[in-house]
């Protein structure tokens, strides 16, 4: 493989030869746009028109399907400033976020390099590892509800140990329900992730890894400094993924174990455009608060963009 | 070049947007029953039992409710009637009387077809709404008074049934307590009242006696001193699903304890907790209990089915549970348990522990297209209301009927179902807050009631909490 870097454009000399090189490029390159563009135009279509109503219901007082409309200007994100449960939704998201993304994605692609490294019996681990993304996420939370309980799993395995002062009713504590269910994204995620990166690590050769090892690196090198530079790029889409499931898909685990509570102390944005939509049929309001993660949401996947962007091609 | 960066940089940008927005709209756009997460665990489930005031007797005289019409000529138009019901499904006990009915019915009337519609409770308001916006609601929904279906009416999508419900001769067979519940301010009939409950408290006297604990606590003060006495003994007093509606529930009657009836209505549509002296010293007397370990250990962790479990397995000795219970409970315990009510703190207004009994739990609602075949409703509400059918419920499923007059089998009736027709000596009932919380509060105000029962939480903080649900009202 040849690594060559993307400012460092080939020009091995002028003519016709060379023009009409460029030339058949851009052919190429015009022809294939117009092969994809139905397909283009219509997932555009239909993809940017819930985004547009999005932002107009966000304007409008809407109670309820079958109620009229009153615009209202933007006065349901005024309203967001001074909602308490707003507040505390944005910053438990900001809270998953800062936990659950680099919580999950790290190991996950440690383990992942561990998968693609073929240790005996890697297929099995592969399975085990991939397992977690078959359940489906009701049967993920009835689970945990399992797990959480105060006679749950958790806390039986704490006193079992010695630890019953660390055993509590998880999920209707205050001060730690948030975070079980944060917890719940790395029995989802971690195995799921890692199966991925094993898979994009594949792509990678082996002479590369050899050859840093000749030069003595340890593994520990090779997979921060050879393998994870390497599929950075993928790494950055599982990162995209990740938050979208933080902002919008991690509310399911919300709504089947505490619907927010207790009070709103684990209350998500994802679960309270839900909450909002669904159980108080403010939809106005609903859709503000999904403007508000929509626009998160792209400053994120903007940073993950930048963070994550490399400045050079296999 | 540009055509490149097109393709490279906006188009996945574009893609990775457009999802995330579609996933977002699709919390409200008008077409959205599809991108609904997945339901929640159990809604509450108010289907259940007999009203202590004024529940008919198990053995009654036969009623002289008008007998259902003689089966149609075959000639006639062909009707499909569709019903949702949450009732029809396997694990509900109501099923199969209602599947029976069903049957009977359309044998009665062979050019009547019934398409039943199942769901739970907490997804028909939103499956009526959005069928009705496309034209295709179901004829009859069987739906509880409370939340959206409070605004039905309002909204065009059932009809009044008051006059209807005299022509069909049913209106002066129902128990006027049950046509006042379900009689809006301006004199609708909301729906035909079908499913009344109880929901005392529960107490196991073999625990209390075991505790050493002389009777049922009248008082806010007997409870406390009870709970103690039953730690001592080992078991856990009070329990309840403190993060699911039970424990809301209890959270509600103890407050109901020191309000009046008139205070209810108004408190619970407008809010202004914080300011009513009735509120505040009820939100003291609970947090009082709370903090005097009234309520089971890590109570503000468990949930109904856990709550119920505990009390089922006597680890504890107290529950709030309604009627619709009385069915699951384990026959050896049934023996030794007591309903009684909510003991009142010093100074309520009460004069005895409270309950709740009400008929809120299930009405045949008729909507926009049942009226388009009112002919075929009108018989199957006929034939449905006959008190031999009605009977069936009471018997299967602690259900409190409607009717005056319905007769059942004593027999056959559920010894705490007939324990509780006699809790009108024992028990006050307080009006349930539920039908008068506007729709578009009601989740949070239950989340507020849930953090009640967290420890720590102040009596400030849970006034404060209840009233600031109130202020997106304004």
């Amino acid at each position: 493989m040849k690594l060559t870097h993307r400012n460092n454009t080939i020009k091995d000399g002028d003519g016709a030869a060379v023009g009409y090189r460029q030339y058949k490029m851009e052919r190429d390159r015009v022809a294939f746009l117009i092969f994809v563009a139905p397909a283009l135009i219509a997932f555009i279509l239909i993809m940017l028109w819930p985004m547009i109503n999005m932002f107009y219901l966000s304007t409008m007082d809407w109670r309820g399907l079958v109620k009229p409309k009153v615009y209202v200007g933007l006065a349901n994100f005024i309203r967001m400033t001074r909602d308490r449960h707003f507040l505390r939704a944005l910053t438990n998201t900001g809270i998953h976020t800062l936990i659950s993304l680099p919580g999950v994605i790290l190991p996950a692609y440690m383990l992942g390099f561990f998968l693609s490294q073929r240790p005996r019996g890697y297929r099995f681990l592969r399975l085990v590892f991939f397992s977690p993304a078959m359940i489906s996420v009701t049967a993920i939370a009835m689970m945990f509800v399992g797990v959480y309980l105060p006679e749950g799993i958790l806390n039986t395995v704490l006193r079992g140990v010695g630890l019953g002062d660390l055993a509590r009713p998880w999920l209707g504590n205050t001060s730690t329900v948030l975070y079980a269910i944060i917890a719940i994204d790395f029995f989802g995620g971690l195995g799921y992730y890692a199966v991925l990166f094993s898979a994009a690590l594949t792509g990678v050769s082996n002479d590369l890894y050899e050859a840093a090892y000749l030069d003595g690196a340890g593994r520990w090198t090779v997979m921060w400094r050879v393998g994870f530079p390497l599929i950075l790029d993928f790494i950055g889409v599982c990162l995209m993924l990740h938050l979208i499931w933080i902002l919008v898909g991690a509310a399911q685990n919300v709504l089947l174990l505490t619907q927010g509570g207790p009070g709103d102390y684990s209350m998500t944005l994802g679960y309270y455009l839900y909450s909002q939509a669904f159980k108080s049929y403010q939809l106005g309001y609903s859709q503000a608060i999904g403007v508000v993660i929509f626009i998160l949401g792209a400053v994120g996947l903007l940073l993950i963009r930048k963070v994550t962007q490399r400045d050079y091609q296999m | 070049m540009v055509i490149r960066k097109l393709t490279t940089r906006v188009v996945p940008w574009l893609v990775a947007l457009s999802m995330m927005s579609v996933l977002l709209a699709g919390c409200a756009a008008p077409a959205t029953p599809t991108a609904e997460p997945p339901a929640p665990p159990e809604a509450p489930a108010v289907t259940e039992a007999p009203p202590p005031t004024e529940a008919a007797p198990p053995t009654e005289a036969p009623p002289p409710v008008e007998e259902p019409a003689p089966p149609e000529e075959p000639a006639e138009e062909p009707v499909v009637l569709v019903i949702m019901d949450n009732w029809g499904s396997e694990e509900n006990g109501k099923g199969p009387p209602l599947h029976a009915t069903f049957e009977e019915f359309m044998a009665e009337y062979p050019n009547i077809k019934i398409e039943e519609q199942i769901f739970g409770d907490h997804e028909i308001p939103t499956k009526v709404v959005t069928m009705f916006m496309a034209g295709d609601e179901p004829d009859i929904v069987l739906q509880n008074l409370h939340q959206a279906a409070l605004e039905w009416l309002d909204d065009g999508i059932s009809i009044d049934l008051t006059d209807l419900s005299k022509e069909w001769g049913l209106y002066d067979q129902l128990k006027p307590s049950a046509v006042t519940e379900w009689t809006d301010s301006q004199g609708r009939l909301n729906a035909i009242p079908l499913e009344g409950y109880t929901w005392p408290v529960w107490y196991n006297t073999k625990i209390m006696d075991e505790a050493g604990v002389e009777g049922i606590p009248q008082t806010v003060d007997e409870l406390i001193d009870a709970a103690k006495k039953i730690r001592a003994a080992g078991y856990q007093p009070f329990t309840t699903g403190g993060m699911e509606w039970t424990g809301e529930f209890v959270f509600f009657l103890a407050l109901a304890t020191m309000l009046t009836d008139e205070e209810i209505p108004q408190l619970y549509a407008h809010g202004g907790f914080s300011e009513n002296a009735h509120a505040r010293a009820a939100v003291e007397a609970f947090v009082k209990m709370r903090d005097a370990g009234v309520f089971a250990d890590d109570v503000e962790g468990l949930t109904n089915a856990a709550a119920n479990e505990e009390f089922y397995s006597e680890k504890a000795a107290i529950l709030h549970g309604g009627s619709w219970f009385f069915s699951e409970a384990p026959m050896d315990i049934k023996s030794h348990i007591t309903l009684g009510g909510m003991p009142l703190p010093e100074g309520s207004p009460r004069s005895k522990p409270a309950i709740y009994s009400s008929f809120e739990g299930k009405g045949v609602w008729v909507t926009r297209n049942g009226s388009k075949k009112m002919d075929a409703v009108a018989k199957f509400i006929k034939f449905f209301y006959q008190p031999r059918i009605m009977a069936r419920f009471v018997e299967v499923s602690a259900m409190t009927s409607p009717l005056i007059d319905t007769p059942v089998d004593e027999s056959k009736l559920d010894p705490l179902f007939v324990q509780s027709t006699m809790l009108g000596n024992v028990t006050e009932v307080a009006l349930i807050h539920k039908v008068y919380v506007p729709p578009a509060i009601d989740e949070d105000l239950r989340r507020a009631a849930r953090e009640a029962l967290v420890p720590n939480t102040s009596v400030d903080t849970i006034l404060s909490n209840l009233d600031d649900v109130y202020a997106i009202l304004q």
